[in-house]
């Protein structure tokens, strides 16, 4: 059986079936947590710089057990890991690429769920 | 429809926040620099009757007890960018001389991670994301609200 690309049950058992607050969360993590993967992904690709990885990869991992993009909270475990242990950088960048496979992926589906819970004008 | 009696996991997080009130008028202070597990930890303590005043680094939590601003107990990220909760937790108990209860808001609890909190004085840790029912009852233990009968992870 696949996994689905996000997993908002958290989100939705918290709400209560309270739409706004869903939209709320989506919205902030569209806004605020969005631009920290692309930055993330030039960082590995451009740079050697390990600990500003493993701190966004840390953050990351922090912010993706609320909005669950699939398998994100134990990839970024593993870059945070990765990173801190030096490895080598081909490795931390093939599993950036799954990263930001995933992350393309989940994006499309929690626009479409920003769009169901936004409230009526 | 759904009914009171309808306790399966989609149900249960919301109804327990929709129909209890637990920690009314208790000051609680959530230092979090993630802004989505700073909203989620909002969510749960305001909805609960708590009042929260929010902190996104260790120093501004420790400013803040400094300043002697009311709180009855703090939950701390353990990572936060300038001052860490480590670092922040042993501030408030060894400078500051304060026994303000400290949770501990933590993604994975490793083991050295669990001795530092117990050194640095935090009281408790609880997993993200958390269940609104385990934090408030933590919550309710170490404000000495509800008598303590489940085990502290630390």
């Amino acid at each position: 059986m696949t996994t689905p690309p996000v997993d908002l049950s958290y989100v939705y058992e918290l709400s209560g079936n309270d739409n706004g607050y869903v939209y709320n969360i989506i919205s902030l993590f569209l806004e605020s947590i969005s631009p920290l993967f692309g930055e993330l992904n030039a960082l590995v690709a451009e740079t050697e710089d390990y600990e500003p990885i493993a701190n966004q990869a840390h953050f990351l991992k922090s912010s993706s057990m609320v909005v669950k993009i699939r398998d994100m909270h134990a990839n970024m475990a593993k870059l945070e890991s990765m990173a801190r242990a030096k490895a080598d950088m081909a490795d931390l960048r093939a599993l950036m690429q799954v990263v930001m496979h995933n992350y393309s992926e989940a994006l499309p589906v929690l626009k479409a769920e920003l769009e169901k819970n936004k409230p009526a004008a | 429809m759904t009914t009171f009696a309808d306790h399966s996991p989609r149900a249960w997080p919301g109804y327990f926040l929709k129909y209890s009130c637990l920690l009314k008028g208790l000051n609680i202070l959530v230092a979090e620099d993630n802004l989505i597990n700073q909203k989620i930890a909002n969510y749960i303590l305001t909805k609960q009757g708590a009042k929260v005043q929010n902190a996104v680094n260790g120093m501004e939590a420790v400013q803040m007890i400094e300043n002697h601003t009311p709180i009855d107990i703090i939950l701390m990220d353990l990572q936060m960018p300038g001052m860490d909760g480590i670092e922040a937790a042993t501030r408030i108990r060894k400078d500051l001389g304060s026994n303000v209860p400290i949770i501990a808001l933590t993604a994975d609890l490793y083991a050295n991670e669990s001795q530092e909190c117990a050194a640095a004085g935090i009281n408790a840790c609880i997993a993200k994301p958390f269940e609104p029912e385990a934090l408030c009852d933590l919550i309710l233990q170490l404000t000495g609200r509800k008598e303590q009968n489940t085990p502290i992870l630390l």
